[in-house]
């Protein structure tokens, strides 16, 4: 019985000694490459940050839009973005020099996987990024549009707009991982068909007599209207 | 006596025969003008200046030439037709003649060409155009040597919201001219001021397609021509409502304003306070027709989009200054219904610098400005309801003197600085106007 127990004690403990041996280091380097990665990080965003003016790059950032879109503040510096970038990218690069220390197969396909991901997730979420400054043009525009023309419910038409907008930009962005594209390109189809389907109906059905006295209405001022908003009286 | 058929522009400009004045006409947007313009400025050389050669030329005109011949005898008359290619660049801009300024820059072409001292240009739909409208407009260049002659109209007391609401303030705070019209459809221009005009490389700038009698003011005031003004009377056009309505024209003209201004910034910077421009002609007060009273509805229309804008806004204007919009529209239903001049004033420059900071947004952030300026003409039409004309223009006097004194301000703001309004934006107590 002592025998078996010392046999089995002593296995634990080759088994232990091999796989300290065998990772430590491997964990070790990866932990050091890590840490490396890490202070290169911290350091070529200092730098970034200190050096680059990038005043023409945050000028592209302000006068489209985008540095209102990513910080309500509107004083996003492409300096930051650039630096934070930087960043990240080396922090992610040393965490997978870090991950093929082990020399595993599961780690080399997780390497492999992502550095073949990479841009396309990069391209991906551009497409993601236009989607939603898009859509905010977009809907901002038809609620100006629509608020300026009297029409009911400006927000909810906005809303609808813009849900439209980011709702086309996921389906190509999915379209393009290629990530449950059939189902996103399905869900599109039947909603949009849908919306217009049961619009038409309601229109056809119900809206008919009141989309008539909505055109009656209009057109009744329409000499107030013109005379209101004539050249002579706003110039 | 047989009619003298009208020139078409010769291929060779220069083969032109001289002129001492050119009375120019701008065809309307169906490419045609009102036949009694053309008498009028035939019997207006004729009458005023017989001594000097004058030339009748009629641009942008889509009809057949030898109709207008017809109108006129003893005149001599230069057609020249419209340029359609000039038309299809966008935006379709307000006034719907999409080749205007082409037209204005051929005919200004022509008068170089012609050796022009003076050079009078009006608008061919308006239907009030006397002969005396080109002694009014030439004789100031003629005899008193000034380079630019803006007009100055007679009108009903409540109209022109956007010129006395805008354009007139925020011209006279930059450049400290007080040019009264700076949006007229008629002119003046000396030999020296139009050839400045015609050397300008891009006519199809939106400042100058859109509102090319901006522009023009503009450039007379910005670079220090001499500038005089006329008044010539009522101005009565069979005009269509502007494309794209009040919102699309006012996003039109602020866009010019603001576009302007960048141009001009080296200029307006350094300038402060305002002086008077000489003026002539006869001022009289004019019992024109009482436009409808549309004070209340263009208030409620201010309040409903404030509730629906504030998120635009926010991006606009800053917080303080939203803040007092608010307040000012939690008041919209209040009589007499206030929107002070300094929130008008601030809301106008923030405008000004987000046109310029951010520019891929300004296709929905200038007709955002819409329901603000008719809360602002809600409150004027208010104020000025029992008031007669000259009393009418002591409020807009306070207006402009109203942009002269934040103008520092809009410098800060300009410059990415944070302004130091000077007065508060809280309304002031107002007795309560009692209506008999």
């Amino acid at each position: 019985m002592i025998d078996t127990l010392q046999v089995i004690l002593e296995g634990v403990a080759a088994r232990l000694h091999y796989q300290a041996t065998t990772y430590l280091p491997s964990l070790l380097a990866a932990l050091i490459i890590l840490a490396g990665a890490y202070i290169l990080a911290v350091l070529a965003r200092w730098l970034l940050t200190r050096i680059c003016k990038g005043m023409a790059a945050d000028r592209f950032l302000r006068r489209s839009g985008l540095a209102f879109m990513l910080d309500r503040s509107g004083r996003l510096r492409a300096t930051r973005l650039a630096a934070q970038g930087a960043y990240w990218l080396i922090l992610i690069a040393g965490f997978l020099t870090g991950l093929s220390v082990f020399d595993t197969d599961l780690t080399t396909q997780i390497t492999q996987r992502f550095v073949f991901l990479l841009p396309r997730l990069v391209l991906g979420g551009l497409i993601l990024l236009a989607g939603v400054w898009l859509s905010q043009y977009l809907s901002r525009s038809a609620l100006v549009w629509a608020v300026n023309e009297g029409l009911p419910s400006p927000r909810r038409l906005a809303v609808a707009v813009r849900i439209l907008v980011m709702f086309i930009a996921v389906a190509v962005t999915a379209d393009y991982l290629n990530f449950a594209r059939h189902i996103f390109l399905a869900a599109f189809v039947i909603l949009v068909g849908g919306a217009v389907l049961a619009a038409s109906l309601a229109f056809g059905l119900g809206g008919r007599d009141a989309m008539r006295r909505w055109l009656e209405q209009r057109r009744a001022p329409t000499e107030e209207r013109t005379e209101e908003r004539s050249v002579w009286n706003h110039l | 006596m047989q009619p003298e058929l009208p020139d078409r522009i010769p291929s060779e400009p220069a083969a032109l025969d001289p002129a001492d004045l050119v009375a120019g006409i701008l065809a309307s947007g169906h490419g045609r003008i009102h036949p009694g313009v053309l008498r009028a400025a035939c019997l207006g050389l004729e009458k005023y200046f017989p001594q000097l050669t004058g030339m009748i030329v009629v641009s942008g005109v889509l009809e057949e030439a030898g109709d207008l011949a017809l109108e006129v005898s003893g005149c001599r008359v230069v057609v020249l037709p419209a340029c359609l290619d000039a038309a299809g660049a966008a935006p379709f801009p307000f006034h719907g003649v999409p080749w205007k300024a082409a037209a204005l820059h051929q005919l200004l072409r022509v008068a170089v060409h012609a050796g022009a001292r003076a050079c009078a240009v009006v608008e061919g739909d308006v239907h009030t155009i006397t002969p005396e409208w080109f002694d009014l407009l030439l004789r100031p260049i003629v005899l008193g040597g000034y380079d630019w002659v803006a007009p100055r109209y007679h009108r009903h007391k409540h109209d022109g919201g956007i010129t006395h609401g805008l354009a007139y303030p925020l011209l006279r705070a930059l450049f400290g001219w007080q040019v009264r019209e700076p949006l007229g459809g008629e002119f003046a221009a000396s030999a020296r001021f139009i050839r400045r005009l015609v050397a300008e490389d891009d006519w199809q700038r939106p400042a100058i397609r859109v509102t090319p009698g901006l522009w023009m003011t503009t450039v007379a005031v910005a670079e220090s021509y001499r500038v005089c003004q006329s008044f010539l009377g009522a101005r009565l056009r069979n005009a269509a409502g502007p494309v794209g309505g009040l919102a699309g024209m006012l996003a039109q003209i602020s866009d010019s304003l603001f576009r302007l201004m960048e141009d001009y910034e080296s200029v307006w910077r350094d300038r402060r306070g305002s002086r008077p421009t000489d003026t002539f002609g006869h001022r009289f007060e004019l019992a024109l027709e009482v436009s409808p009273d549309r004070a209340d509805a263009m208030a409620a229309a201010f309040a409903s989009a404030c509730g629906q804008l504030e998120g635009v806004w926010s991006e606009v204007l800053l917080p303080e200054t939203l803040d007092a919009v608010r307040q000012t529209a939690s008041r919209a239903n209040n009589r007499p219904f206030r929107f002070e001049n300094e929130l008008w004033t601030r809301i106008v420059f923030e405008f000004a610098v987000a046109h310029r900071v951010r520019p891929h947004q300004r296709a929905w952030l200038l007709p955002s400005l819409a329901p603000l300026y008719l809360g602002w003409l809600a409150s004027f039409l208010q104020e000025t309801r029992y008031l007669v004309s000259s009393e009418v223009e002591e409020r807009i006097e306070d207006l402009c003197r109203c942009f002269e004194r934040d103008k520092l301000d809009l410098v800060q703001l300009w410059t990415g600085g944070s302004p130091s309004y000077g007065k508060a934006l809280a309304p002031s107590p107002r007795p309560v106007e009692v209506e008999t």
